[in-house]
């Protein structure tokens, strides 16, 4: 019951949950046209490049068509690979170590129901808990360096992947634990066999909230803790009021960002499909 | 819900007399856990005895500056008010935004395809790399904490109520239809109630959403008295006990939002769905 109402953030993600004679029955063809994209597309660059161009001083807007500009030049400097793969260096490590803890504690706690019940509560606490805000924990016992960042990183990752396994668990048919116990499956077989197997959909798309958190989590690491990668770009631009450049760096985030989340809905979709 | 039922289905056989056995057991379990609880507590507070530095905070250290905190803070209440405000307020203008931008992207393909770039763009960029232009536009300031907060919650609560009214069973509009409804009373009496259980999942989202972005603002921007910043100055003063026990009253109000209003709604309308 409180687990449950910790979860449903996925909710959103499974909209097809609703009743069979839903609105979407009724799709259209899977190839129309999208005449809206090209005009909303249309209209919002016209905006951005008239405001831009004739209405903004130029120190706090820059048009498009400058942005582009910016764009290309940010991708054909070094500075720039570099500090992507910094981020992306830090992002994979805080996102191994989340993932990995966050998916061994959510089955413990799943699994053993008796410490599992206080365990959880304080999982679930945590979560609710802006994990930005520790951060000057972390800065004033560690310092500076790159494991306090993936530290920063892991902890964003840990929670959702966490809360979401334990989900999974709970949910393990107890007619295949009783079979597998009757056949005489010790515990570690059933877990390898049964548990694991059946938690892991689940657990997927707490994975899949990770990975957008973990990102996050990169981006408030090198913002506040030793700055590097994309995080110091950002810092860089805004202080040196490279307008262009800040623009151009945040719309690297976004596509960053649209393809995390899009990689991620990728595989919580193949595992939903194991799941049946 | 297919949990639901099989737990049911296994519960059928195994006892005769089911409430006997549910009190004993919750019984046993506020004790494991609290003898948990206990465990965690002592290990922590032995482990940085050990190993830690004298600043760290530790449990014991943590419930001493519990009275301290929060009755001779001059700097707490005032925080927690300035940054709450700016929390709500924000909270309150993205509900309204947010929904009203996804309902009409539910019912109308056109303004869906040409919002969703940018819905799901927003909702996609990282925060703190917005924050740099908002500080650029309206400098460091409280109006740029409230406009981060908005930037934050918008999203969520726009694809949620997306999602809702695109669900709107079509047997109900049908039938509204079919009595003569007019365009508002289907509005009023069918899309926001048929999406509500998306609107508050969208809502436990950008209640969360909000939360980090205000700490996040008052973080960066480094200037006022809100209660990020406070929990900043404390954690970087080595008052980490504090610290802690200001980031409490920011979990208390995290886990009112995700799950205090979600339970009082679901008293009030109770034909929600369990998701």
């Amino acid at each position: 019951m409180s687990s449950s109402t910790v979860d449903s953030p996925s909710a959103t993600a499974n909209p097809k949950s609703g009743p069979s004679d839903s609105k979407r029955a009724k799709k259209k063809s899977p190839r129309r046209i999208r005449f809206g994209l090209i005009v909303g597309l249309l209209i919002g660059a016209a905006i951005w490049e008239l405001a831009g161009r004739f209405y903004f001083e130029p120190i706090f807007f820059k048009p498009l068509s400058e942005v582009i500009l910016a764009l290309f030049n940010l991708f054909t400097s070094p500075v720039f690979w570099k500090a992507l793969t910094e981020s992306l260096q830090l992002f994979v490590a805080g996102f191994v170590i989340g993932t990995f803890l966050g998916l061994a504690l959510g089955i413990v706690i799943g699994r053993i129901t008796l410490i599992g019940s206080a365990l959880e509560s304080y999982v679930t606490v945590l979560y609710v808990t802006p994990p930005i805000a520790m951060i000057p924990f972390v800065l004033s016992i560690l310092g500076f360096g790159y494991w306090p960042k993936a530290i920063i990183v892991s902890w964003f990752v840990f929670f959702p992947v966490c809360i979401t396994t334990i989900e999974g668990v709970r949910a393990v048919s107890p007619r295949l634990l009783e079979v597998a116990r009757s056949f005489g499956s010790g515990e570690a077989r059933t877990w390898k066999d049964v548990v694991i197997p059946s938690t892991l959909p689940f657990a997927m798309s707490g994975i899949r909230q990770g990975v957008a958190l973990g990102f996050v989590g990169v981006v408030a690491a090198e913002f506040l803790l030793d700055a590097s990668g994309i995080g110091l770009l950002l810092r860089t631009y805004s202080r040196l009021y490279q307008t262009d450049n800040l623009f151009a760096a945040v719309i690297v985030m976004t596509f960053l960002g649209l393809s995390v989340m899009a990689i991620g809905k990728w595989v919580e979709k193949r595992f939903a499909t194991w799941r049946q | 819900m297919a949990a639901v039922v099989e737990s049911a289905v296994a519960g059928v056989g195994t006892t005769a007399t089911p409430t006997v056995k549910k009190k004993r057991r919750s019984w046993k379990n506020s004790i494991a856990w609290l003898a948990t609880t206990l465990v965690i507590l002592i290990i922590w507070q032995i482990g940085v005895g050990l190993f830690g530095k004298d600043y760290m905070a530790t449990p014991i250290g943590v419930i001493t500056a519990v009275p301290d905190v929060l009755f001779n803070d001059p700097k707490l209440w005032p925080g927690v008010w300035e940054t709450f405000a700016v929390v709500f307020r924000g909270l309150i203008l993205s509900v309204v935004v947010g929904t009203a931008l996804g309902l009409i992207m539910g019912r109308v393909t056109f303004v869906a395809d040409a919002l969703a770039p940018y819905v799901n763009g927003f909702y996609a960029t990282p925060m703190i790399a917005v924050l740099p232009i908002i500080t650029l536009w309206l400098g460091f300031n409280t109006s740029a904490t409230f406009a981060l907060v908005v930037f934050a919650a918008i999203p969520p609560m726009a694809v949620a109520a997306w999602d809702g009214s695109r669900t709107i069973p079509v047997r109900y509009l049908e039938v509204a239809k079919s009595f003569g409804a007019r365009r508002r009373d289907v509005w009023v009496g069918i899309a926001i109630p048929a999406s509500l259980p998306y609107l508050l999942a969208g809502f436990r989202l950008a209640s969360g959403r909000a939360l980090s972005a205000v700490v996040i603002a008052e973080f960066l921007i480094g200037t006022g008295d809100g209660l990020g910043i406070h929990i900043m100055r404390l954690a970087q003063n080595f008052n980490h006990n504090e610290a802690i026990v200001a980031i409490m009253i920011l979990t208390m109000v995290g886990l009112f939002l995700a799950i205090g209003i979600e339970r009082i709604l679901r008293r009030r309308y109770p034909w929600f769905r369990k998701s």
